[in-house]
């Protein structure tokens, strides 16, 4: 975890643990370092396999300050075959140590798919800057968008290990089969109607819209000219179309304008 | 910061041990295996005579995994009372006083003792309470 | 009820006054205190190394004496020689071939069968005779006095022969309350003393008896109550040599647990034996007027 990756992958320290127990098994009586700035081992009866590789295997832990990183050395005349220097200092003795070593494994944090930037927007969905998606609600909803008819999990939404994104997995294929079983849904009342005769086919309402319900398009009878549709289905009633419309051409069913209108007259009672 | 200064000790420097190594002779005296510790400090935080000790506890679990001999010629080992206040606060049930003892134990077991009990005046010696000298001459005599 | 009592060399010399005033409380309370035959020094400290037997051969010797008096329970006034045996006594309860290796080696002696069970006075008093019987019996309550309880180590630490919390140890606190004194509560109060530097490092243990009474000055504590000869001895003795490296430092009284006892339950004052305290402890009662009934 750094500056440039401000999170933890819950899935790079229990590898370092197991990399070392399998080359203390391989190798008997070879020395292991593990180097590391801290260790959290994430998973279930991990902390006991941790302490486990720890006693039963002899491994030699060094913690680093993070500011310190280590450093590693190649062999002057053979650096692509001879042994390695790596420094390391220590942060309880407050002294740099100098380990030979034949082998260095890194265990790297992992970032987020490279595709994320371009999925993000031909799906108008949320991702982090470090490349995750966003969940429409921590708890409420995790493994749905803002966006109806989409699902998140795995590695995807957040780094995990292989137990959580399966269960995760199953979760949204869960979440999905819903509406495919219903094979009817249930619309939210308020939506938004377009008149296509006042619509200027700006697109504002369509960029403005959170849910993606919102597309712009020529009209049938009229390829020419650019109007803006509301998919029923994805509306979600929130009424940002029609505040933003600069022809007035959206409203929103429940408030449309001459509603609104009397209203204000009711409340400001003959101002 | 360079490697703290520990006093030299030509006794000391010419011990070899039974297994080749510090941390398995340790094991063996103390029966506790060190290499679980995860550097949290809590005993050098508990320990009362850490302001005196030239090495805190947690320092000298970390040479005894170097396998730096050096530690046998701190003065933190003779310091130790054996209070148990670190024992029962590692989060690693790791019993460093059982540690400490075999530290001590290596030394005194070669003939190399640690005290000056016999320069004690006749006046304290009436004085002290003889579990003080029985408890020392436990410590720091082999 | 009429107990084993294993002494220890410490009580027979400079904690007599802890011995007298334990027989007289436990006149007062009805029961018996008796010397065990054949004790020998329990050899303090507990072993500590897992391959050495030899260091048990000593404690386990008296265990062995008080199973030849017929008896299961064994009382002792010094908390390093109750865990020195209570620590071997374990041992060779839970390694039977050690108990095997210890019995054959010592072959003029009976072997120890296990059956014995070691007491610190003060587990007795609390879960046999009970603090609030002895509040009953209460002539003179140490009303007035602020006490600060002091625990040490031995009493506490290792975990499996500890007689309380040993973060947060209750039975002086309760034992004082009974008594009728305020309790001083101090985070040093589970502190080492300084034990055995005493002999070879004084400076490290006048340090230390001047921190731990320290915190109990800030407080407002008029003196301190102990049960262990050598803490006695460190925060008293030493306590007091510390007045001459920090200026304006007074070592506060130091009373054993049984001293108090004594004289809430109206007892002479004579039992106490204040005279073997480096700081007198009688004049701290004598100025609350609870000295005498």
């Amino acid at each position: 975890m750094d500056k440039k990756r401000p999170y933890c992958c819950r899935i790079g320290c229990g590898v370092s643990i197991k990399n070392a127990k399998l080359l203390s098994e391989k190798y008997p009586g070879v020395k292991i370092w593990l180097l590391y700035r801290d260790m959290r081992v994430f998973g279930k009866e991990e902390e006991e396999y941790y302490s486990d590789v720890l006693k039963n295997h002899h491994v030699t832990v060094v913690r680093y300050p993070g500011e310190k990183k280590p450093e590693v050395i190649l062999d002057k005349k053979d650096p692509k075959n001879g042994p390695m220097t790596v420094k390391v200092y220590d942060d309880i003795l407050n002294e740099e140590l100098t380990l030979e070593s034949d082998l260095v494994v890194l265990t790297v944090n992992t970032e987020g798919e490279a595709l994320t930037e371009s999925l993000k927007n031909m799906l108008k969905i949320p991702a982090d800057s470090g490349g995750f998606f966003l969940e429409a609600h921590a708890k409420i909803r995790p493994l749905d968008f803002a966006t109806d008819g989409i699902y998140l999990c795995g590695a995807a939404h957040y780094p995990k290990n292989l137990v959580d994104s399966i269960a995760q997995a199953e979760g949204a294929a869960s979440r999905a089969s819903i509406p495919i079983m219903q094979q009817k849904m249930k619309g939210e009342g308020q939506v938004s109607v377009v008149n296509q005769d006042l619509c200027s086919g700006c697109k504002t309402c369509e960029s403005i819209c959170p849910y993606s319900a919102i597309t712009v398009g020529p009209l049938k009878d009229n390829p020419d000219r650019l109007v803006a549709e509301v998919n029923k289905a994805l509306c979600k009633g929130c009424g940002a179309c029609a505040g933003a419309c600069p022809s007035g051409a959206i409203e929103q069913k429940g408030f449309k304008a001459k509603q609104i209108r009397v209203m204000l007259d009711a409340l400001l009672g003959g101002m | 910061m360079s490697k703290k200064q520990l006093p030299k000790n030509k006794k000391i420097s010419q011990i070899v041990f039974k297994k080749g190594e510090l941390a398995k002779e340790v094991e063996d005296i103390s029966g506790e295996n060190l290499f679980g510790c995860y550097q949290c400090g809590t005993c050098s935080a508990g320990c009362p005579y850490v302001d005196d000790m030239d090495l805190t506890p947690d320092e000298v679990i970390r040479y005894i995994i170097l396998d730096r001999k050096e530690v046998l010629n701190c003065k933190t080992i003779w310091l130790c009372s054996a209070c148990f206040t670190c024992a029962e606060r590692c989060p690693r049930d790791i019993n460093i006083t059982k540690i400490m003892e075999a530290l001590r134990q290596i030394v005194l077991r070669r003939k190399i003792d640690h005290s000056n009990a016999h320069k004690t005046t006749k006046k304290e010696r009436e004085k002290i309470p003889q579990i003080a000298f029985v408890s020392l001459f436990r410590k720091n005599i082999g | 009820m009429k107990l084993l009592y294993f002494p220890g060399c410490t009580l027979k010399t400079s904690a007599k006054n802890l011995e007298k005033s334990a027989f007289a409380v436990m006149e007062k309370l009805g029961h018996e205190l008796k010397e065990m035959d054949d004790w020998v020094c329990c050899g303090v400290v507990a072993s500590l190394s897992d391959d050495d037997l030899m260091r048990h051969l000593a404690p386990l010797r008296s265990l062995i004496h008080v199973e030849d008096q017929g008896e299961d329970k064994v009382i002792t006034l010094c908390d390093m020689c109750c865990n020195t045996l209570k620590q071997t006594n374990l041992r060779v309860k839970e390694i039977p071939d050690d108990l095997e290796t210890l019995n054959s080696f010592m072959d003029r002696e009976n072997d120890y069968k296990g059956t014995v069970t070691v007491y610190h006075f003060l587990e007795f008093l609390r879960d046999e005779v009970g603090f609030a019987t002895i509040k009953k019996m209460v002539k003179n309550p140490l009303s007035g006095l602020k006490i600060m309880p002091y625990y040490g180590c031995m009493l506490l630490r290792p975990r499996e022969v500890a007689i309380d919390d040993r973060e947060d140890p209750r039975i002086m606190s309760d034992l004082l309350s009974a008594l009728g004194a305020e309790v001083v509560d101090n985070p040093f109060t589970i502190e080492c003393c300084g034990s055995y530097h005493t002999i070879e490092n004084k400076e490290i243990v006048s340090n230390r008896a001047h921190r731990i009474t320290n915190f109990a000055i800030e407080r407002d504590a008029d003196a301190i109550m102990l049960s262990c000869p050598l803490c006695r001895f460190n925060l008293d003795v030493r306590g007091k040599e510390a007045e001459k490296q920090f200026k304006g430092y007074k070592q506060l009284p130091i009373y054993y647990y049984t001293q108090l006892i004594a004289i809430a339950l109206g007892l002479d004052p004579a039992v106490c034996g204040f005279d073997q305290h480096a700081v007198d402890p009688s004049l701290l009662l004598k100025k609350k007027g609870v000295y005498t009934k």
